[in-house]
C-alpha cells in the first residue's frame, strides 16, 4: 500500500514550514471558509462525521470530545499536546518542523468550533529550538491576519501561544498537562470532571494531539466521506506510523489505518542486517509486545490490535530483531517508567521503583530465585490500582515479555548480559 | 528584598511570558520564568527561586517543588555545554549506549559529571522523539542526529572552538526563547 | 436539607447519606472501616494512596428504555465494574452497592501496604508514633507479615530532618500521602510544605523563612498517618499507651480550644487537641500545643510570701492570710472601703473572677473592681452579640465577616482557620485595621485607617453601610475599598463583626454595635458582635462583673432589682458609690490593692512608684512577676491544669476544664484564696469546691442561669461535679486512622449563653446608630513629614510569663523590633535588619528595624511583650500610640 500524505504533505509538496509555502498549498483557506461561512457547530459536525480519533495514543473520537464542551458563557481553551515523549514516537516532531502551519490551522479550526479564543501549544521542553520556529510561524500567521483578532472581519478572535514544558513524560497525559500549564506540578487530576467541562483554569478545555489537529484542515476541505474512504470503518483516515529500532530505514510513514504490518515493515526496508524479526512493540513502551509470528499480518488499526491483546496507541512501532533479549527490553521500558513516574499514587511510585530494582538485578547478572515471580507479583499489584494510565501501561511490556519470552529470562538468570551487542548502524 | 537577576537580565522576556496568560493566572508562567532564571543565575539557586516566587506571588516552597519535579530545571551547577544522550530503548537498539561510552571516554568523565574545565556536562536521558535518527544527542537542547564516532568528534571540536573563540565561558545552558532563529524573519511580501 | 438523601448498601448494610458523600465517609458513618492514608474528612479527597479501593456496583439501566433492570426476583440488577474503585473519590449514589470484604479488595489492601512498607524503616521501637500509628494498625489488620523485597535496595533518605523549629521529619517513614501539604494549603492558609523531586525520590520540603512557617504546624503531626512528622516537644518523651488524657481548655487566647493533657507520672507529657466542632474542630495552634510548660515551670511560686523588713520571705498560709485580712481591715477602718480596690487578669476562670468581684463588693464593701486588659467594659455584647446557635460550619456563602482592629492570626489563631475555611465556602471577609495581617490576603475589602483617625473611618463605614448611606459613599476618595466593604455588608444575609483590643481602645465598639443593630443583623445565629479578648477568659471577666460599674451578668450596678437579688445571697449589700477603673486605682486612687493574675508593672504601666506607696498590695500569682515583687503579700495561685474551673470564650461558650496535675507546692485556686481571706475577716463563704462556685453562678448571674454542670457536658449524674474525669483508654477515645490523634470529646462541648432577644425588658432596645458625619474629611490628614507614631501591637509568640517556660517556642519569639513601611525606611535612611534607637515620650529603647510592606506610612509597629529594655507600653505612656523618632543606632 503506498503512503498517503494527509498530514505529512511536505513529503509531496516540499517543505511547508514557511507561511508562503503553506498558503501556496491552500493553507488557511479552510480556516477562512469556516470563520466566514460556517457555524462552529458545523465544523464540529464534519469532524465528528469523519470519525477522526485522537492520534496521541488514547484514540478518543475527536468530534465527540469537541461536542462535550458546554454552551455556557465564559472562556474556553484549546490546548495542543506537543509533549511527544513516548519512546519510539517522533511524528509530532516532524510535523512541528516541516508542516507546522497545518497543525496551527487545525488548532484554530478547533478553537473556532468550540468557541475558544485562546490556544496554547504545549511543547516538551526539549523542543527548545522547535518552539522558536513555531513561535515564528505563529507570528507570521498573525501578521498576515490569519490568527489574532477579528479574523476576516467576523469578530472572531483566535490567539495562539507557544508554551514550554520542562522534561516530564507524564505531562503528555491531558490532566497532568493542564496542571503543568497552570504552574503546578505535572501530576494528573481526578476525572471526572473531564477537561472538556472543567479544564484549564477551571474552564472547558479541549486537549488534542498535534497529529490529530493536523488532520482537521483536510477533513474540513474534503469532507467526512472522503476521510472515511481511507482506513477502516472503526479507524478512519491515515496514521503517521513512527518506525524505529532494528529496521533499515527508520522513520515516519503515513499510511491508511488498517495497513498490515508486513507492508509497513517493507516500506521501512525490512529488518536490518538481514536478520529475523523477533517481536514488535506497537505503541512504544506502553503496550504489550507482539511476537513476530502474530504481528506480520496484523492490521494496524485500533480494533485489530486490541483484538490481538495489545494497543495501537500512538502507533510508534519499535522493531526488535532476533538478537534482542526481551527481558532486557522490559528492563529498558521499566527504567523509562521509573524515571517518569510522577509519584502521586503508591502502586505506580513503589511499583515502578521495585520493578526497576528487580530488573537491574536481572540485567546485572545478580538474579535471585523468585525474582521472576516477584516481577509477576508487582505487576499484579499495580494492575487496576493506579491513579492514571502511566502506572497501568508500565506493566504491559514486562507482562507480555514474561508470558511470551520466558526463555529470555532464563538466559538472564543464567548470567547472560542481555544488552544488544554491536548495535551501532 | 530578593535579588533581581532575572528582571534585570530578562525584563522584557518576563513581561512577554506573563502576557500569555490571564493576569490572575500568573503562576502559569512559572516554567518559562524558571528557564530564564536558570540562564540569568547560571542554575536555579535559592536566590533564583526566591525571585521567581516573588515575581509570581507564589510561595518559594511551591516554586522549589516545580524545580525539583521537572528534569530540565537544574538546581545544581553545570558545564557550559550540557550534552544529553538518549539511551532509551529505540536508541539503545541502535548503539546509543556505545555512543555514550565513547563520549564519556573522550571527555574523561562519567554520565552525570562535568569536565574539570567546566565545558561539558554529560547526562543520559529518556526518549528525545527523534528515534529514526539514532543514535543522537542534544547539546544545550539543540539536536545532533545520526552520530557515529567521526560526527561526535567533529561536534566536540566545534564546541571547543566556539568556546575558545568567544574568549569567555560559552553561553550557559538554555538561552531565552527569544533567541533569534537561524534564517531571520520571513519576508511575507514576496 | 432540600436535597434528598441517597440510599446505598455497604457490605449488606443499607444506609442513607447526604448527596455528595464519598464512600469512605459513608462507610464511616455506618461504622464500617474503609482503610485510608491520604484521605481525611476535613481535606479534599485526592485518591493518591489507593488504599481505599473497593468493589462498586451500580443499578443496571436498560439503555433502550432508561428503566432500571430487574432480576427474576424483582430486585434491581446491580452491575459491578471490572476494576476496583477508589472509595474516597467515588460519591454515593442511589442504589449503589459496595463490597469491602472481598478477596480482590483484601489483596489490593495487602498490596498497597506491602508497597508502602518496602521503603518504610523498621523504626517502631524508636518511633514516637508507635501505639497511635495508622500504618501499624492497618498493617496488623490488612497487611503482610513478611517482605518479599530486598532490604538493601530500599530507598534511603538522610534522617531525621528538622522540617521546622517545632516539627521533625523522617523522610523514610513518609508515605507521601500529602495530608500535611494539603492541610497547610487548604486549611491553614500557609502553603509552606511542598513536594520536591519525582516518583520514589519525592520528599516533603519547606522553603519558607523560617522553614515550616505556620502557627498551625503541629497539627500535621496529628494527621500524619505514620511517624514521619513528630513534634520536638514530645520526641522520645513517652509512649502513647503510658499516658492518661485529661480534658482541659487552653489558657492562651479567647478561642478556648479544647485540649487534653497527656499525663504520665503526674507530668504533662504533651498537649493534644480534643475535638469540639464549634470551637477548634480537631486542631490546636502551636502556642496552645507547645505552650503548656508554665504548669511545671521551676520558678513557680510555691509558698506564700510576706514582706518583712523590706524583703519578701516565705510564710505559712496562716501568716499570709492574716496579713491580708488585717491589712484590709486596717485600711478600711482608717480610710473607708473606697480606699480598697482589686484588679484581676483575664485568664482567671469564671469561678475565681466571680468570687473576686463578690469579695470586693460584699466583703470589703467597694465597687473598685476591674480587670486587665479589659475588652468588654459594658453590656454591648449582651445586646448585640452573636445569637446562640451560631455555628462556624454555617458561615459560608451569604455571610460577611467584618474583622475590626484585630489580627486574627496573632491574637486568636483558630479563628483564622475558621475564617479561611469560611471563605472557601463563599463567605466574604472585610478587614478594618491599622496594620497588615494575614487576613488581608483573603479579604474582599481591606480598609486601613491611620492611627488617630480610626473613629472617623469606622464611622464612615458604618454610615455608608446603614440604610440611606449612599451620599456618604460618594464623598470618600479611596472609594474602591469602601464600596467593596459596603457592598459586602449590604449583600450579606448574615453579618458577624469580630473586634479586638485595637478597636475597643479606639472607641469603635459603639459604632460597630450600631452597625449590626441598624442593619438588622442581631438577635439570631451567625449575626452580631464577637469580642475577641487577649486571653482565655476575657469574656468571662466581663460576664462575672469584674468591672466598676457593672455587676455579674453585666447588670448595671445601679439596677435595684439586680442589687437586691445579689444582696440576698451575698454577705453584704452592693455598694452604691461608683467604683474606680484599673487605671485610676493604679494611679493612686486606692490605698490597698488586690491584684490577681495580672502584671501591670511588667506590662509597662509606669506604676511601680505608685504601688510602692500603697499601704497594702496583695498579689495572687503563679510567678514572681514585677508586680508581685512590689507586694506586701504574695499568694501562690494555681494554673488551669492544676484545678477545676470554667472559661467563657469569645463566642460566649462556657467550657469546663478539670485538674490534670497535682500542684507542686502550696498554691491554691484564686477563689479559695479569696474565700480564706474572707473567713479571716469574719465572713464565712459557702464554697468547698469550684463546682460550688459554679452552682452559685448559675443561680445568681443573669444569662448563666441556663448553665448547669450537666449542660456543660456529659457528666454522669451520680458523679460529684468536680471530680476529675479521665478518659476511657486511649484507643477507644480516638479515631486514629480516620481523624488523627486528636481525642474525641467525652467531656462536653460547652454551653453558649444567650444574648438579650428584646424580650428582656430591663435591657431596653439596641443602641441607636450614630449620627451621619456629614462633614467627614475626604482624605486622611497627612502627618508632618518626619513624625512617626509608635504603635504597640500584640504577637502570638512573646515573652509573657505564661510562655517563658516553653523553651521549645523560644526560637519563634523575635528580638524586639519595630516595623515600618519601605517608603518610611527609605525616607529615614534605615536598613532592614539593622539596630535602631527608638525615642518616645516615655523613654527610649534599642530594637531591630524590619521593613514590611503594608505597614501604614508614618507608623512604627512595635510588638509588646518582647524582651524590651523599656516596655513598649511604657514608651507610649500607656496610650494607644505616641510620636517617636527612630534613628540608626551606633555600633
Amino acid at each position: 500500500m503506498p503512503e498517503r500524505f494527509v498530514v505529512l504533505r511536505h513529503r509531496e509538496l516540499g517543505d511547508l514550514s514557511s507561511l508562503r509555502a503553506y498558503r501556496a498549498a491552500g493553507g488557511y483557506e479552510q480556516l477562512q471558509r469556516a470563520v466566514s461561512t460556517m457555524k462552529p457547530a458545523e465544523v464540529t459536525a464534519v469532524v465528528r462525521a469523519s470519525g477522526l480519533r485522537g492520534r496521541g495514543g488514547a484514540g478518543f473520537p475527536t468530534g465527540a470530545k469537541w461536542a462535550f464542551v458546554p454552551d455556557d458563557a465564559g472562556p474556553r481553551y484549546v490546548v495542543v499536546n506537543n509533549d511527544e515523549s513516548e519512546p519510539g514516537t517522533f511524528k509530532d516532531h516532524e510535523i512541528t518542523l516541516a508542516n507546522p502551519h497545518q497543525m496551527l490551522e487545525g488548532a484554530a479550526l478547533a478553537a473556532y468550533a468550540v468557541g475558544a479564543e485562546t490556544v496554547y501549544v504545549y511543547c516538551r521542553g526539549e523542543f527548545w529550538h522547535e518552539m522558536a520556529r513555531l513561535q515564528r510561524a505563529v507570528d507570521d500567521a498573525r501578521r498576515a491576519g490569519l490568527l489574532g483578532a477579528d479574523l476576516w472581519g467576523r469578530g472572531v478572535r483566535i490567539d495562539v501561544h507557544v508554551v514550554a514544558g520542562a522534561g516530564a513524560y507524564i505531562c503528555g497525559e491531558e490532566t497532568a498537562l493542564l496542571s503543568s500549564l497552570e504552574g503546578d506540578l505535572g501530576q494528573p487530576r481526578l476525572k471526572p470532571p473531564f477537561p472538556t467541562v472543567t479544564g484549564l483554569f477551571g474552564r472547558p478545555t479541549v486537549v488534542n494531539n498535534v497529529e490529530t489537529l493536523a488532520n482537521v484542515p483536510p477533513i474540513v476541505a474534503h469532507g467526512a466521506d472522503w476521510y472515511r474512504s481511507l482506513g477502516t470503518s472503526g479507524s478512519p483516515g491515515t496514521k503517521v506510523f513512527s518506525v524505529s529500532g532494528h529496521v533499515e530505514r527508520p522513520g515516519n510513514y503515513e499510511l491508511p489505518l488498517g495497513v498490515p504490518f508486513r507492508e509497513l515493515l517493507e516500506l521501512a526496508g525490512g529488518v536490518w542486517r538481514g536478520r529475523a524479526l523477533k517481536a514488535v512493540l506497537p505503541s512504544g513502551a506502553s503496550a504489550p509486545a507482539i511476537p513476530a509470528a502474530a504481528v506480520m499480518d496484523l492490521r494496524l488499526d485500533w480494533e485489530s490490535v486490541a483484538e490481538r491483546g495489545s494497543l495501537l496507541g500512538s502507533a510508534s512501532l519499535i522493531v526488535l530483531d532476533e538478537t534482542v533479549n526481551m527481558a532486557w527490553v522490559a528492563a529498558m521500558t521499566t527504567r523509562f517508567f521509573e524515571h517518569e513516574s510522577c509519584g502521586k499514587c503508591s502502586p505506580c511510585r513503589e511499583g515502578t521503583f521495585w520493578l526497576d530494582a528487580v530488573y537491574r538485578r536481572l540485567i546485572g547478572g545478580r538474579a535471585r530465585p523468585g525474582d521472576r515471580a516477584l516481577l509477576g507479583a508487582i505487576i499484579g499489584q499495580m494492575d487496576g490500582a493506579c491513579f492514571c494510565p502511566l502506572g497501568e501501561f508500565a506493566q504491559c511490556v514486562p507482562r507480555s515479555s514474561l508470558a511470551d519470552f520466558g526463555q529470555d529470562y532464563d538466559a538472564l538468570e543464567a548470567g547472560a548480559g542481555g544488552r544488544p551487542a554491536g548495535g551501532r548502524p | 528584598m530578593t535579588a533581581a537577576g532575572l528582571r534585570s537580565a530578562y525584563g522584557a522576556e518576563v513581561e512577554r511570558a506573563l502576557a500569555k496568560y490571564p493576569p490572575e493566572r500568573a503562576a502559569s508562567a512559572a516554567i518559562e520564568l524558571l528557564y530564564l532564571a536558570q540562564v540569568a543565575y547560571g542554575h536555579l539557586t535559592a536566590e533564583a527561586i526566591e525571585e521567581v516566587a516573588e515575581v509570581l506571588h507564589l510561595d518559594p516552597t511551591h516554586v522549589r517543588g516545580l524545580a525539583g519535579f521537572y528534569s530540565l530545571l537544574r538546581e545544581r551547577p553545570h558545564g557550559g555545554y550540557v550534552i544529553h544522550v538518549c539511551t532509551d530503548l529505540p536508541c539503545a537498539l541502535r548503539g546509543a549506549e556505545e555512543l555514550l561510552e565513547r563520549l564519556c571516554e573522550r571527555l574523561g568523565i562519567r554520565p552525570g559529571q562535568t569536565t574539570a574545565d567546566g565545558l561539558f556536562t554529560v547526562e543520559a536521558v529518556m526518549c528525545l522523539a527523534a528515534c529514526d535518527r539514532a543514535p543522537l544527542m542534544q547539546v544545550n537542547l539543540e539536536y545532533h542526529y545520526d552520530l557515529d564516532d567521526a560526527a561526535l568528534d567533529a561536534i566536540l571540536a566545534d564546541l571547543r572552538r566556539a568556546a575558545a573563540g568567544a574568549g569567555r565561558r560559552p553561553p550557559f545552558g538554555w538561552g531565552p526563547p527569544s533567541d533569534p532563529v537561524p534564517g531571520g524573519v520571513e519576508d511575507l511580501s514576496a | 436539607m432540600s436535597e434528598e438523601r441517597v440510599t446505598l448498601t455497604i457490605d449488606g448494610i443499607v444506609l442513607q447519606v447526604d448527596p455528595g458523600t464519598n464512600l469512605v465517609d459513608a462507610a464511616h458513618e455506618a461504622g464500617i472501616e474503609i482503610p485510608i492514608f491520604c484521605h481525611h474528612p476535613y481535606l479534599e479527597p485526592v485518591g493518591m494512596c489507593r488504599m481505599c479501593l473497593v468493589e462498586v456496583g451500580l443499578p443496571a439501566v436498560d439503555p433502550a428504555t432508561g428503566a432500571a433492570e430487574q432480576g427474576p426476583d424483582g430486585a434491581p440488577v446491580v452491575r459491578f465494574g471490572p476494576k476496583l474503585v477508589a472509595g474516597c473519590t467515588a460519591l454515593a449514589c442511589e442504589g449503589m452497592v459496595v463490597r469491602t470484604g472481598t478477596p480482590a479488595v483484601s489483596a489490593q489492601r495487602r498490596a498497597v501496604l506491602e508497597f508502602l512498607l518496602t521503603s518504610h524503616p523498621l523504626d517502631c521501637p524508636v518511633c514516637d508514633k508507635g501505639g497511635e500509628c495508622p500504618l501499624q494498625n492497618l498493617t496488623m489488620r490488612y497487611g503482610p507479615g513478611t517482605s518479599r523485597f530486598v532490604w538493601a535496595e530500599k530507598y534511603r533518605f538522610p534522617k531525621p530532618v528538622p522540617i521546622g523549629p517545632l516539627v521533625v521529619l523522617d523522610r523514610e517513614r513518609c508515605v507521601l500521602c500529602a495530608r500535611c501539604v494539603r492541610f497547610q494549603e487548604e486549611l491553614a492558609g500557609d502553603p509552606v510544605l511542598g513536594f520536591e523531586s519525582r516518583a520514589r525520590g519525592m520528599e516533603i520540603v519547606s522553603y519558607s523563612d523560617p522553614p515550616f512557617r505556620s502557627v498551625f504546624s503541629g497539627n500535621t503531626t496529628d494527621i500524619c498517618p505514620v511517624g514521619a512528622l513528630t513534634t520536638v516537644d514530645f520526641r522520645f518523651q513517652a509512649r502513647p499507651w503510658e499516658v492518661v488524657a485529661v480534658p482541659g481548655v487552653c489558657v492562651h487566647c479567647a478561642v478556648g480550644c479544647n485540649l487534653a493533657y497527656d499525663i504520665r507520672h503526674g507530668r504533662v507529657e504533651r498537649v493534644m487537641p480534643r475535638r469540639n466542632d464549634e470551637v477548634n474542630e480537631i486542631w490546636l495552634c502551636d502556642k496552645g500545643r507547645f505552650g503548656h510548660h508554665f504548669a511545671s515551670a521551676p520558678d513557680r511560686l510555691r509558698s506564700p510570701l510576706v514582706r518583712r523588713e523590706g524583703r519578701l520571705v516565705e510564710a505559712t498560709w496562716d501568716e499570709a492570710l492574716a496579713a491580708v485580712a488585717d491589712g484590709l481591715a486596717a485600711v478600711r477602718n482608717a480610710h473607708g472601703a473606697a480606699a480598697v480596690g482589686g484588679i484581676a487578669g483575664d485568664h482567671l476562670p469564671n469561678e475565681d473572677l466571680y468570687v473576686f468581684g463578690r469579695f470586693l463588693r460584699a466583703v470589703v464593701g467597694t465597687n473598685n473592681v476591674d480587670h486587665l486588659p479589659g475588652l468588654c467594659r459594658d453590656d454591648t455584647v449582651l445586646r448585640a452579640g452573636v445569637g446562640a446557635g451560631t455555628r462556624w460550619a454555617d458561615v459560608g456563602s451569604g455571610t460577611t465577616v467584618l474583622v475590626v482592629g484585630l489580627d486574627v492570626e496573632e491574637e486568636a489563631p483558630l479563628l483564622f482557620l475558621h475564617l479561611h475555611r469560611a471563605r472557601r465556602r463563599g463567605a466574604r471577609l472585610v478587614v478594618l485595621s491599622g496594620r497588615p495581617s494575614k487576613l488581608d490576603g483573603l479579604a474582599a475589602a481591606v480598609l486601613r485607617y491611620r492611627y488617630g483617625e480610626e473613629e472617623a473611618v469606622a464611622a464612615t463605614l458604618v454610615a455608608a453601610a446603614l440604610p440611606g448611606g449612599r451620599e456618604v459613599r460618594a464623598r470618600r476618595a479611596d472609594g474602591g475599598a469602601l464600596s467593596a466593604a459596603v457592598a459586602a455588608i449590604g449583600e450579606a444575609r448574615d453579618l458577624m463583626v469580630l473586634f479586638g483590643h485595637e478597636a475597643q481602645r479606639a472607641g469603635l465598639v459603639p459604632a460597630l454595635a450600631a452597625l449590626v443593630a441598624g442593619t438588622g443583623h442581631v438577635g439570631r445565629p451567625n449575626n452580631g458582635l464577637v469580642a475577641v479578648g487577649r486571653h482565655a477568659n476575657a469574656q468571662g471577666a466581663a460576664d462575672m462583673g469584674v468591672l466598676p460599674d457593672w455587676l455579674p451578668g453585666t447588670v448595671p450596678f445601679t439596677d435595684q432589682e439586680g442589687c437586691r437579688r445579689l444582696a440576698a445571697a451575698w454577705p453584704g449589700p452592693v455598694p452604691t458609690a461608683r467604683g474606680l477603673e484599673a487605671a485610676a486605682m493604679l494611679a493612686g486612687g486606692v490605698r490597698a490593692l488586690m491584684v490577681a493574675g495580672t502584671d501591670p508593672v511588667g506590662a509597662g504601666s509606669a506604676v511601680a512608684d505608685t504601688l510602692m506607696g500603697l499601704d497594702l498590695l496583695v498579689v495572687q500569682e503563679l510567678f514572681l512577676t514585677a508586680t508581685a515583687r512590689q507586694a506586701h503579700v504574695v499568694l501562690p495561685a494555681l494554673s488551669a491544669p492544676e484545678r477545676d474551673g470554667t472559661f467563657t470564650n469569645c463566642m460566649r461558650r462556657v467550657q469546663r476544664f478539670s485538674a490534670a496535675v497535682r500542684p507542686d507546692g502550696l498554691g491554691r485556686p484564686d477563689w479559695q484564696i479569696l474565700r480564706d481571706v474572707a473567713v479571716r475577716m469574719g465572713v464565712s463563704e459557702p464554697y468547698a469546691s469550684a463546682g460550688d462556685v459554679l452552682q452559685e453562678i448559675t443561680r445568681l448571674v443573669p444569662g448563666y442561669s441556663g448553665l448547669a454542670p450537666a449542660a456543660l457536658g456529659a457528666v454522669p449524674p451520680d458523679q460529684p461535679q468536680d471530680i476529675v474525669l479521665p478518659f476511657a483508654p486511649l484507643t477507644a477515645a480516638r479515631d486514629v486512622e480516620y481523624l488523627g490523634t486528636a481525642y474525641e470529646n467525652r467531656f462536653g462541648a460547652g454551653w453558649v449563653w444567650p444574648v438579650a432577644d428584646g424580650g428582656d425588658t430591663h435591657r431596653g432596645p439596641p443602641p441607636a446608630p450614630p449620627a451621619v458625619m456629614a462633614d467627614l474629611t475626604p482624605e486622611p490628614a497627612t502627618p508632618p513629614a518626619d513624625a512617626m507614631l509608635l504603635v504597640p501591637v500584640p504577637l502570638l509568640y512573646d515573652r509573657g510569663t505564661m510562655l517563658e517556660a516553653s523553651l521549645v517556642l523560644r526560637p519563634l519569639v523575635p528580638r524586639p523590633y519595630v516595623a515600618v513601611c519601605p517608603s518610611d525606611a527609605q525616607r529615614l535612611g534605615l536598613v532592614h535588619g539593622t539596630a535602631v534607637c527608638v525615642r518616645a515620650p516615655g523613654g527610649s529603647a534599642r530594637a531591630l528595624l524590619r521593613v514590611v510592606e503594608g505597614v501604614p506610612p508614618g507608623c512604627a509597629l512595635a510588638p509588646d511583650g518582647l524582651a524590651w529594655t523599656t516596655p513598649v507600653v511604657t514608651l507610649v505612656q500607656g496610650r494607644r500610640y505616641a510620636p517617636v523618632s527612630i534613628e540608626a543606632a551606633g555600633a
